[in-house]
């Protein structure tokens, strides 16, 4: 009875030790003996190629909109005549001078410059060159025609020049334009008048320089006018930024004219059976996919590279590196005016995080991941939600010449657009079916 | 002897949880044959199932139950699975029966719910795949949760004590969630692929059984399951069709010698009744076989707790399991050892087993720990 006795602890013990035991969680994951112990995972992958696959493509103009471009830009090269405009239509006419609590009116001004901050672009500089300012104020001109402010660009409107040697700067300068204080003066005097300076590049050999628009925030390196409105150096001189007033409609739009870019001239990179990306002014392109449902809703697309061969363009900045990305076009059906459709886009990397890297005098095959976007273009209720578009368009849309152009639709079979897709049917998964 | 017994029973119970799954040998295909085994006889090798009512085998095996009894499961499963040169731990939570029954006078009558094939699994690795004739890094995560699992009512008839007789009706029904999802690294710049689906399992088959003592001292048991039609649906839609593995097996149980019970059972399970649900996989590697299953086991008298006899079980169980591993047939060699512990003066009774089995196919080796607790109530 004493071994017994002995014996139950054990045997009772054995009842908490399997709580214990009870009590742990559940670990599934496994791992290390696959895919040799995991039949059925793998997956049925089938490649094609579309084609065509882009039914429709067309080559839009001018981006950006007047006064968005991201940077101002002045050239003088072979082809290439590119100006800036600056508008200061709000002038500081009157001052207040020390002791005085009443404002009184500008009568003299001196010390007038307009300064601006200048970069470097890919075309290397030559060593001297010239920067001129001309009045090109005209309110009776068109704001939606800026080439007829070309004119004004005369030796009679000359506000200034500035001479400036290239070595002086590595990257960026700020230049600083001696202003005719006569003609600036006439200005301030009358306020029927507004002061509007066109910029002008000019050199015996090729140049070409970015200036620092005028951005929105307190930090903007963008051009002023200065000037002193009295021999008193106690008052401040008058520092002002660019504003515009016209046009007055619609709303809001006279905030992008402050400042913007003139094309005087500049080669056109458009040609028949190919779209382009790019250049002066910049351009779009804008491609219409026409895919088949099983591959937008019976599929999980694994790649889908679009594939262009591009047409090389000689001349101006060809060896340049440019960048292209696509966006997703996200105007509805509704929208027929194509030009109005480039501008509705997704964000940029939001549905196609690939881009393509290339010099503009390059040619062959150019390839663009974009399986995001066709995995974006299934049906709901058997009806695409948006065209099945894309736009192409070039990083620093409307501040440089360089250009990309590719075949099109209507090109030889050889030459056309063309999708290459990997993607699984949906109705070859068998997982789960041993 | 019995001190050891005891006390090996109690120290593996306390072994740290070692982690175990398809990724494993044990849950190919359809899952895993939990072998719908009691917690006792799974603690004598499943030698005792054709005459253990706890255990949904023989329908006339409830005949020596004739009072109400409830009995319920807890069979977790910590496994290795060695291959590859690597080695992965998991754990599975099973409870694989449940088991109610009632007697009016010579007749009893059951319901039980119990885990024909356990698919519970996850697996995440990382491979290479060809996309458009480049080789990407990949990563795939695929997890299924689910059982196909066998109700039976079933009805018992005591002839007399040499002779009871069964038979039942088995509803085979389940699910399986299933998930899938390959991706790649975000440099290449390719989709990724993801499913998730519902399998389900319903299907039918009869049983019968019977238990007999020919001699003294000897039990005889034998039972058989006739399958009918398994019908498999993924997302509602009807995928495939087979039948309910039918089987058969014997039993033979020797009580002559005083406090020790020996048992032995043969069991066969055609397996193969299912071939026609399996899938052409581009793999092509799921295949079946006919599973047979062979038991040994012993029980002794323990030590009284609280004035009732306690059992101590040992046991060696040898089968095949159905679905393969590479084409080839996975074997599984088990020993057990449990006890028996009755509680509330024999009117309820927990059986604690651990059983440790060997898996061996396709160059793999999975070693598992099952810790069985059972818990029978007699009100």
């Amino acid at each position: 009875m004493t071994f017994r006795r002995l014996l139950r602890a054990p045997v009772l013990l054995a009842l908490p030790l399997a709580f214990v035991v009870g009590a742990c969680s559940e670990d599934l994951e496994t791992g290390g003996a696959c895919p040799a112990l995991c039949p059925g995972q793998q997956l049925d992958i089938r490649d094609t190629v579309l084609l065509p696959a882009i039914v429709f493509d067309t080559t839009l103009g001018d981006f950006p909109f007047r006064g968005e471009e991201p940077w101002l830009l002045l050239a003088s090269r072979p082809e290439l005549d590119v100006r800036s405009i600056v508008r200061f239509d709000t002038l500081a006419r009157t001052f207040r001078p020390t002791g005085v609590d009443t404002a009184e009116v500008v009568t003299r001004v001196d010390s007038a410059t307009f300064d601006f901050r200048i970069q470097r672009t890919e075309l290397p500089l030559p060593e001297t060159f010239f920067i001129d300012a001309y009045d090109v104020s005209d309110l009776t001109a068109p704001d939606s025609i800026p080439t007829t402010l070309l004119p004004h660009f005369t030796a009679a409107r000359l506000l200034g020049s500035v001479r400036i040697d290239s070595a002086g700067f590595v990257d960026t300068t700020l230049v600083r334009i001696q202003i005719d204080t006569v003609k600036l003066l006439a200005t301030i005097v009358d306020s029927a008048k507004v002061m509007r300076i066109g910029l002008q590049v000019r050199s015996a050999t090729p140049a070409q320089v970015r200036i620092f628009p005028t951005t929105g925030d307190a930090s903007s390196r963008g051009p002023r006018l200065r000037y002193r409105v009295s021999a008193d150096t106690l008052i401040p001189p008058a520092l002002i930024s660019a504003s515009s007033s016209t046009p007055s409609t619609p709303l809001v739009i006279s905030t992008f004219y402050k400042d913007y870019l003139l094309i005087a001239a500049a080669p056109d990179i458009r040609a028949a059976q190919r779209f382009s990306v790019g250049g002066l002014p910049g351009v779009r392109s804008y491609l219409r996919f026409e895919l088949p449902r099983w591959l937008t809703d019976s599929s999980a697309v694994l790649r889908a590279r679009l594939e262009l061969v591009q047409d090389p363009i000689t001349g101006l900045d060809d060896t340049t590196d440019v960048t292209i990305r696509a966006q997703m076009v996200l105007a509805g059906h509704d929208v027929t005016d194509l030009s109005h459709a480039v501008q509705l886009l997704a964000p940029i990397n939001a549905f196609v995080t690939d881009s393509l890297r290339l010099a503009p005098g390059d040619s062959g095959s150019r390839f663009l991941e974009i399986n995001n976007l066709v995995t974006q273009w299934r049906t709901v209720d058997g009806a695409r939600r948006v065209p099945n578009a894309l736009v192409l368009r070039m990083d620093n849309e409307g501040s440089t010449a360089a250009a990309a152009r590719f075949f099109g639709v209507s090109a030889a079979p050889e030459l056309q657009p063309r999708l290459r897709v990997s993607y699984v049917p949906v109705t070859s998964f068998t997982f789960g079916q041993p | 002897m019995r001190t050891l017994l005891v006390l090996f029973v109690a120290v593996m119970a306390a072994t740290p949880a070692s982690l175990a799954a398809q990724g494993s040998l044990g849950a190919q295909g359809f899952g895993y044959p939990t072998g719908q085994l009691g917690t006792g006889a799974l603690g004598s090798g499943g030698s005792t199932a054709e005459i253990d009512p706890a255990s949904p085998i023989n329908p006339a095996a409830m005949a020596t139950a004739r009072r109400f009894s409830v009995y319920m499961q807890f069979e977790p499963e910590f496994r290795r699975t060695s291959g590859n040169g690597t080695s992965d731990r998991s754990t599975t939570m099973r409870f694989p029966g449940f088991m109610g029954t009632g007697s009016i006078r010579r007749l009893t009558a059951g319901v039980s719910f119990s885990t024909l094939l356990d698919r519970t699994w996850s697996n995440t690795y990382s491979d290479s795949q060809v996309v458009g004739g480049e080789t990407f890094p990949s990563s795939l995560r695929a997890a299924s949760n689910g059982a196909i699992s066998d109700a039976r009512f079933a009805a018992a008839y005591f002839v007399n004590s040499a002779l009871q007789v069964g038979a039942g009706v088995h509803a085979i029904s389940g699910e399986n969630r299933l998930e899938f999802g390959r991706a790649f690294g975000d440099s290449s710049g390719l989709g990724s692929v993801g499913r998730t689906s519902l399998l389900n399992y319903s299907g039918r088959a009869v049983s019968v059984g019977v238990t007999s003592q020919p001699l003294p001292g000897l039990l005889l048991a034998a039972s058989a399951r006739l399958g009918g039609t398994l019908r498999a649906e993924r997302d509602g839609t009807p995928i495939a069709s087979g039948e309910v593995p039918s089987r058969y097996g014997v039993g033979a149980t020797w009580i002559g010698i005083p406090n020790t019970t020996l048992s032995a059972r043969y069991d066969r399970t055609a397996w193969s009744d299912m071939r026609d649900m399996l899938g052409s996989g581009l793999d092509n590697t799921s295949t079946v076989f006919d599973a047979t299953e062979i038991g040994l086991g012993v029980e002794v008298a323990g030590p009284a707790v609280f004035g009732v006899p306690s059992i101590v079980r040992l046991g060696a169980r040898d089968r095949t399991l159905p679905f393969g591993a590479n084409g080839e047939q996975v074997a599984e060699r088990a020993y057990s050892g449990g006890v028996g512990i009755p509680l509330a003066r024999g009117r309820a009774h927990v059986d604690l087993t651990l059983q440790r089995a060997l898996r061996n196919a396709a160059g793999v080796n999975e070693r598992s720990w099952f810790v069985g607790v059972g818990l029978g109530i007699r009100p």
